[in-house]
């Protein structure tokens, strides 16, 4: 009797004790699953202020461009000829002319068919009309910067994934830049004012495509702005650089970019209380890396 | 002593707070653009102003140098009837906000004026709509019937201005034109201007021809010629139309190319089944020998700077690229991909070598660095082969045949694509066409 129930009570603890090590963890398997490491993402705040990419969207409804109010300081640029103009590039510019003086008759390949002998083309610059101000002495050499890759744009058929096509070409999906943002105040400007500012220069800037594998060519553009977001003065800031010999990859980005910040006036969705943070801003255009 | 460190410590305390605060006071906001698309840009080509004869002359103008600018890919030239502001209103003072409204990011303006020794006088003006200022003006002066290449020496210009590329337009593509069926085909070297336009025969048909390649100079054409049932090396003189022979070797000659300069003609020189390369200096005709290898050795592309030269050789096992100095020393193999690598050509840039790629019976045009880094894929098709360079290593020119099948014996064209792989055009020619040739600018 006695050792029956001993035998039992050895079977009841054995099976509770059975029952706690097979049983019991499927219970805490879940909660196990919980403590399973999870990705976190750590981004800066302007990237998760960042709107999202833009479908791409046309380029510009017109009524927006016709919104553009002229710039009520018009570049100081004549529009008639100004005569004492110089040509744009300094002299030792390594381009020949567009033309040598006289250009030598058009081959003729058949020459028993009488053609008149091709005319020369005597291209002249048109000094009157040139209104490019002349260069000014050399700036500052720019530190040579990374070579930039622009990988992403140019397409390659040995990748199967396909690649956007120019129609719809969102530069950087691959790699969104954290904004550099900095203000005169103790409180910033709101991320969001300055990613939507960048938006919308981002979206009027069409890259010269053939400056795609130059490399430094970061270009500055410093602007005001009127209370109202239109850009009352935009100005290349190292403009001497444009007309450097060997300089035309800047010169051509640099004028996409004064384009790109042109287009974009007025800047929408200003903060008027603040308007002493924006009222001064500088681009830097530096192409996707 | 303390004292005075206690001094200076205050004053660097404060001028430090000053910097600071003006520092504060600069600032401005900064802010970094890296994103912007690539899309072709919105140009207004406006009809050159002419009176009388010149009207038609004026809308001609306008008309090739808009197409010039469409077909690059790069403009996107806006329909003239949208035009708010009328040509003969511009007069050196486009009214900037009308053009804007359309969308238009630059304008190209022109006169053209008929001058009293006959000539015609055309004054271009290319003006940014959004900074409202010239980038650039000019005038050309030409015999009437010239009016086509001026229209492609606007556009040059209009390109270089705004890409920071030289234009490639006022350029003409030799090829060979194909006719006949396939076992009876007649080949004829043909040529034409970059944009199909002046199109002629430079040979009748009667003997096979291949493989023709300009000179530095666009004068000059050397190619491969069948004459008497003899495959030899000929140069051409476009204007003259005289014929000869380069070079009289015993064995057949084939795969010419001038050298960047014009003065040499590199090629491979057959010798009992085995290819090797030379070169002819045209000037002393003194014949050198690059490459002694019992492999085969054939297709030679100098650098633009002369100092190296692209082959194809099957010496380790396959064919692949090579690149060579110039005395035949120093050969590496460039080409490690997948696949048989053929017909390198250096680019006029120099920074790089379009190659013809076989792959899983595919053909491939593409690219790579000289160092053999950076290989880009660019067309494919059945045959794709003959990649030709624009002058401005911007554009390549190449032909596709298609498969064919049955009573289909296929096509074979030509077409032309740009670095970035995207914007391919076939270039329309009158019959079948292949092997083009780019010519160098004209001079």
């Amino acid at each position: 009797m006695r050792f029956g129930a001993a035998i039992s009570s050895f079977l009841l603890h054995l099976c509770v004790a059975a029952l706690v090590y097979f049983g019991l963890p499927s219970f805490f398997e879940p909660e196990f699953d919980m403590t399973q490491s999870i990705a976190v993402e750590i981004v800066t705040i302007a990237d998760i202020s960042n709107p999202p990419p833009p479908t791409p969207a046309p380029k510009s409804e017109p009524l927006d461009k016709a919104e553009i109010p002229p710039p009520p300081e018009p570049l100081p640029e004549p529009v008639p000829p100004e005569p004492e103009a110089v040509p744009e590039p300094p002299p030792p510019a390594p381009e020949p002319e567009p033309e040598p003086e006289v250009v030598a008759p058009l081959p003729e390949p058949e020459p028993e068919v009488i053609e008149p002998p091709a005319p020369p083309l005597k291209p002249q610059r048109l000094a009157a009309l040139d209104v490019e101000p002349p260069p000014t002495p050399p700036s500052k050499p720019e530190p040579p910067a990374e070579k930039q890759q622009f990988d992403t744009l140019l397409k390659d058929l040995t990748e199967s994934a396909p690649k956007p096509r120019a129609s719809e070409p969102e530069l950087t999906q691959a790699a969104p830049t954290p904004s550099t943002v900095t203000t005169a105040r103790d409180e910033p400007l709101s991320m969001t004012v300055s990613d939507s500012i960048r938006r919308q220069v981002e979206d009027k800037w069409n890259v010269p495509a053939g400056a795609l594998e130059a490399g430094d060519l970061d270009v500055e553009i410093a602007i005001s702005l009127l209370p109202d977001g239109t850009v009352r003065k935009a100005e290349i800031v190292d403009r001497a650089r444009m007309f450097q010999p060997g300089e035309e990859y800047y010169r051509s980005m640099a004028e996409s970019a004064l384009r790109a910040v042109l287009q974009a006036s007025p800047l929408r969705d200003l903060p008027p209380d603040r308007y002493e943070d924006w009222r001064e801003i500088t681009f830097r255009f530096r192409p996707p890396v | 002593m303390s004292q005075m460190k206690r001094l200076l410590g205050l004053v660097v305390f404060a001028s430090a707070l000053w910097c600071a605060g003006t520092m504060a006071a600069f600032a401005e906001l900064k802010i970094d653009i890296t994103r912007g698309s690539v899309e072709p840009m919105p140009i207004a080509v406006s009809r050159f102003v002419g009176s009388g004869a010149e009207q038609a002359t004026g809308a001609d103008l306008a008309r090739v140098i808009a197409s010039d600018l469409e077909r690059s890919g790069l403009f996107s030239p806006i329909d003239d009837k949208a035009f708010i502001q009328r040509p003969e209103a511009i007069r050196g003072a486009p009214r900037f906000g009308d053009w804007r409204q359309i969308n238009a990011e630059a304008l190209v303006s022109g006169v053209v004026e008929r001058q009293t020794d006959g000539r015609i006088k055309v004054t271009f003006q290319l003006w940014d709509v959004f900074a409202e200022q010239q980038m650039v003006g000019l005038i050309f002066r030409a015999q009437p019937s010239a009016w086509r290449r001026v229209a492609h020496k606007v556009a040059d210009q209009i390109y270089k201005r705004i890409t920071g590329e030289n234009g490639y337009f006022d350029t003409r593509i030799v090829y060979i034109s194909e006719t006949g069926p396939a076992t009876k085909r007649i080949k004829r070297l043909a040529i034409m201007d970059q944009d199909g336009e002046n199109h002629r025969f430079l040979t009748n048909g009667d003997h096979l021809v291949l493989t023709p390649r300009f000179s530095a100079s666009a004068q000059e054409i050397t190619y491969l010629s069948y004459f008497q049932n003899q495959p030899r090396v000929y140069i051409l003189h476009i204007d003259t139309g005289q014929q000869e022979v380069v070079g009289n070797f015993p064995n057949m000659t084939f795969a010419p190319r001038f050298s960047p300069d014009g003065n040499k003609i590199i090629m491979s020189l057959s010798k009992e089944g085995n290819s090797d390369v030379y070169t002819m200096d045209l000037r002393t005709r003194r014949v050198k020998r690059l490459t002694d290898h019992l492999a085969i050795d054939t297709s030679p592309s100098f650098a633009p700077d002369e100092r190296y030269i692209a082959f194809n050789s099957d010496r380790g096992g396959s064919q692949q690229i090579y690149v060579m100095d110039s005395d035949g020393r120093n050969v590496k193999r460039i080409s490690f991909g997948n696949g048989r690598y053929a017909t390198p050509v250096w680019s006029p840039r120099g920074d790089l070598i379009a190659f013809t790629k076989m792959h899983k019976g595919k053909f491939y045009i593409g690219v790579m660095r000289p160092d053999g880094k950076g290989e880009r894929l660019l067309a494919s098709g059945y045959l794709v082969e003959g990649p030709t360079w624009a002058p401005n290593g911007r554009v390549i020119m190449f032909f596709r045949q298609t498969a064919g099948g049955g009573n289909d014996p296929g096509t074979v064209k030509l077409y032309s694509i740009d670095l970035t792989g995207y914007n391919e055009r076939e270039i329309v020619t009158p019959a079948e066409a292949s092997d083009p040739a780019w010519s160098p600018l004209i001079p």
